[in-house]
């Protein structure tokens, strides 16, 4: 026994002796205001106005765009790549150390990509990360969002940079799915989901506030619980996209195609809600919402874009890669061409 | 035979046991040691004899604006309010009524369009300093969506044509859905705030109260002290912002109200010519921890400011220049949005 209490004892002091040892460095020397700064002065250079052409590489997959279309980001066999079009600069997202990226999504007013990673081999639990695309400087979110097996997949993240609320759309398996809400001070909570079938999902810009799909019983649920959508005439509604007034662009699916879009703010009643025609039935891949509302279609075969609310058309040449708020980006030849609207 | 090989056995055994309970012994230890360090550690940094560290901790739960409860568990009110002078700060108590002495600036370079960058090494933080040599070109800007949400310092700035760009004021933090998430948008500035002559915020209808504030004057003096909305109409400024702490007047170091430890920091100054300076520091992450506002203050001395204020800092503080940010906001999605910029065209 008096053997024990020795042993405490010098455990005790170690502990206590290394607090203070390191407390008092911290308040002596680190903490300490300082006097002095280095500083250096900066040779900057003026960036040229000058439009360089960019080459799309031909197995890039999965392109997308920043929100004005200065960065593109693809996939090529060995990774995430971010290609800045002013200069033709190209950077390799890599993954954390032993982590494979599972899914990414650009914030939708910035150079900035929000990344979930998990462990390449066996499970652990899915990472956030940011990437700023001016710097390429990665920084960790938070490693903790909910445990991932080799079954897990990631489908979507939505991002609003004016709340600081990140939803991350995790796939168990074909039919389970769960939503996770990171916030400012990177707590985690899972979504109560109405049911685990989710489909698309969309962050309400500037409130804490997500719209899903609940594919069992066909409805759009708000995460807001004063807030109930029902849209009596539509059998099966669709997220579309969402903009800067927070409304949300819904659109009722005949055959695959939307024949109408409907919009208006989640706790306005739908009845009063604006809608508009699409023409021909339209595919759900081939429309943009933007941030001020304006609703681009796209028409591969003729080349054009038409603002629905207001029918005016641009046209662009070679095959579509992006529709971003500010224009459209094509590629004729492996060239990448900016188109802005009309 | 049988004899030796049984002894051996036996021997195996217990160097096995002794090797089994020396790991039980490690384990036991660093169990120990974590669970007491973890709660003695604690007991220490609020109760102990480091004041510096105690001030940082303290500083930096009633500066988060969340986590304040966190503090008040330790320590009561008065005890939090003598190490921070957080309520004293808050009821405008603690800055002296010194103003800056608009004749002790001689501005030389008006019409001259150079910009320096410099970098600032502070050791555990990592800054940038912009230096406007003509002052004049320094104005406000603010969200175009007043009331509603801030904008990011980047986009304020390309919509301004403007070449260098700060966060400016600081904004009223509120949730649209409960008050948990902490999710302020940054559309409703604090004080006072005018830009291009025009009363933006003016200080909560209070046009006479006075306000640490920092104004610009058409001929490029920058006025800087405890200014009210209709001072500074009297004076001329077209261009002011009401700030987190006076850090120079007229070359005076000035006692920093509120303590609130090390994070990323705004601040803008005026040299002797006239010169605007402006200063970001980043923090938060483990290459640049952040500064407190009296190392602000000393930089913006030793690079020649006589008159000098703190804007709003932590995740807002972001430097723009030649259409970039250059500086590395701390929060995951980037930049803040904020109320206002300061900015140079």
């Amino acid at each position: 026994m008096i053997k024990i209490f020795k042993h405490l004892s010098i455990w005790i002091v170690i502990s206590l002796v290394t607090q203070f040892g390191v407390l008092y460095y911290i308040d002596k020397y680190y903490l300490k205001t300082e006097t002095t700064f280095k500083i250096e002065k900066v040779v900057t250079q003026v960036p040229k106005q000058q439009e360089v052409s960019i080459n799309i590489p031909q197995d890039a997959t999965k392109i997308n765009a920043s929100y004005d279309g200065k960065f593109i980001s693809y996939c090529e066999s060995d990774g995430l790549k971010t290609l800045d079009t002013t200069n033709g600069q190209i950077r390799v997202v890599t993954p954390d150390k032993g982590n494979k990226i599972l899914f990414y999504n650009w914030v939708s007013d910035r150079h900035r990509l929000i990344i979930a990673e998990d462990p390449a081999q066996g499970s652990g639990e899915i990472q956030l990360k940011s990437y700023d695309a001016d710097k390429g400087i990665k920084n960790n979110v938070n490693n903790n969002i909910t445990w991932s097996n080799s079954y897990t997949t990631v489908a979507d993240i939505q991002i609003s940079q004016a709340t600081n609320l990140i939803y991350v759309k995790v796939n168990r398996n074909s039919y389970k799915s769960e939503i996770y809400e990171n916030d400012v001070m990177n707590d985690v909570s899972e979504i109560n989901t109405t049911s685990s079938r989710i489909g698309n999902i969309k962050i309400i810009p500037n409130a804490d506030e997500l719209v899903y799909e609940d594919l069992y019983s066909n409805r759009i649920v708000s995460t807001n619980d004063k807030v109930s959508m029902n849209f009596s005439n539509i059998q099966k509604p669709v997220i579309l996209g969402a903009d800067d007034d927070n409304n949300i662009y819904v659109g009722n699916v005949v055959n695959g195609l939307i024949a109408n879009i409907y919009y208006g703010q989640t706790d306005a009643p739908t009845s009063q809600w604006q809608s508009v025609k699409a023409p021909n039935g339209l595919d759900p891949n081939n429309l943009l919402v933007t941030e001020n509302g304006d609703i681009y279609v796209n028409d591969d075969l003729k080349g054009q874009v038409t603002a629905l609310k207001t029918n005016q058309m641009t046209s662009y040449k070679g095959t579509l890669i992006k529709m971003t708020d500010n224009e459209i980006l094509s590629q004729e030849n492996g060239k990448l061409l900016k188109t802005t609207y009309k | 035979m049988s004899v030796l090989r049984k002894n051996r056995k036996l021997k195996e055994n217990e160097k096995n046991k002794r090797g089994f309970s020396k790991i039980k012994y490690s384990l036991s230890f660093l169990l120990f040691e974590i669970v007491f360090t973890a709660v003695t550690l604690t007991l220490i940094v609020f109760y102990g004899p480091f004041t510096n560290v105690k001030k940082t901790v303290v500083s930096d739960f009633i500066n988060s604006g969340r986590h304040q409860y966190v503090a008040r568990w330790f320590l009561s009110d008065a005890e939090i309010n003598q190490l921070t002078n957080y309520s004293n700060a808050k009821n405008g108590l603690t800055t002296s009524n010194a103003k800056a002495d608009v004749n002790e600036i001689q501005v030389e370079h008006k019409n001259d369009t150079g910009i320096q960058l410099e970098n600032v090494d502070g050791g555990k933080f990592k800054g940038y300093i912009l230096i406007i040599n003509d002052p004049t070109r320094v104005k406000v800007a603010y969200t175009k969506y007043l009331g509603k949400e801030g904008q990011i310092t980047s986009v304020m700035a390309q919509e301004n044509d403007a070449v260098a760009a700060i966060n400016g004021g600081d904004f009223e933090d509120e949730a649209s859905v409960g008050s948990a998430k902490y999710t302020g948008t940054g559309g409703k500035p604090i004080g006072i705030l005018i830009s291009d002559g025009k009363v933006i915020s003016d200080n909560n209808g209070n046009p006479d109260v006075k306000i640490g504030s920092f104004g610009m004057t058409p001929n490029g003096t920058m006025l800087v002290g405890k200014y009210s909305v209709n001072d500074f109409k009297a004076a001329n400024v077209t261009d002011a912002i009401s700030c987190e702490a006076m850090l120079l007047i007229n070359g005076q170091p000035q006692v920093i109200g509120q303590s609130s430890g090390l994070a990323p920091r705004t601040a803008i100054g005026q040299m002797k010519d006239g010169s605007i300076i402006f200063l970001a520091i980043d923090g938060r992450s483990l290459s640049s921890v952040g500064a407190s506002y009296e190392e602000v203050r000393n930089l913006m001395q030793q690079n020649g400011a006589i008159n000098a204020v703190a804007l709003d800092g932590g995740s807002s503080t972001t430097m723009y220049y030649n259409g970039n940010v250059i500086n590395n906001p701390s929060d995951a999605v980037g930049e803040r949005y904020v109320p206002s910029i300061v900015y140079a065209k």
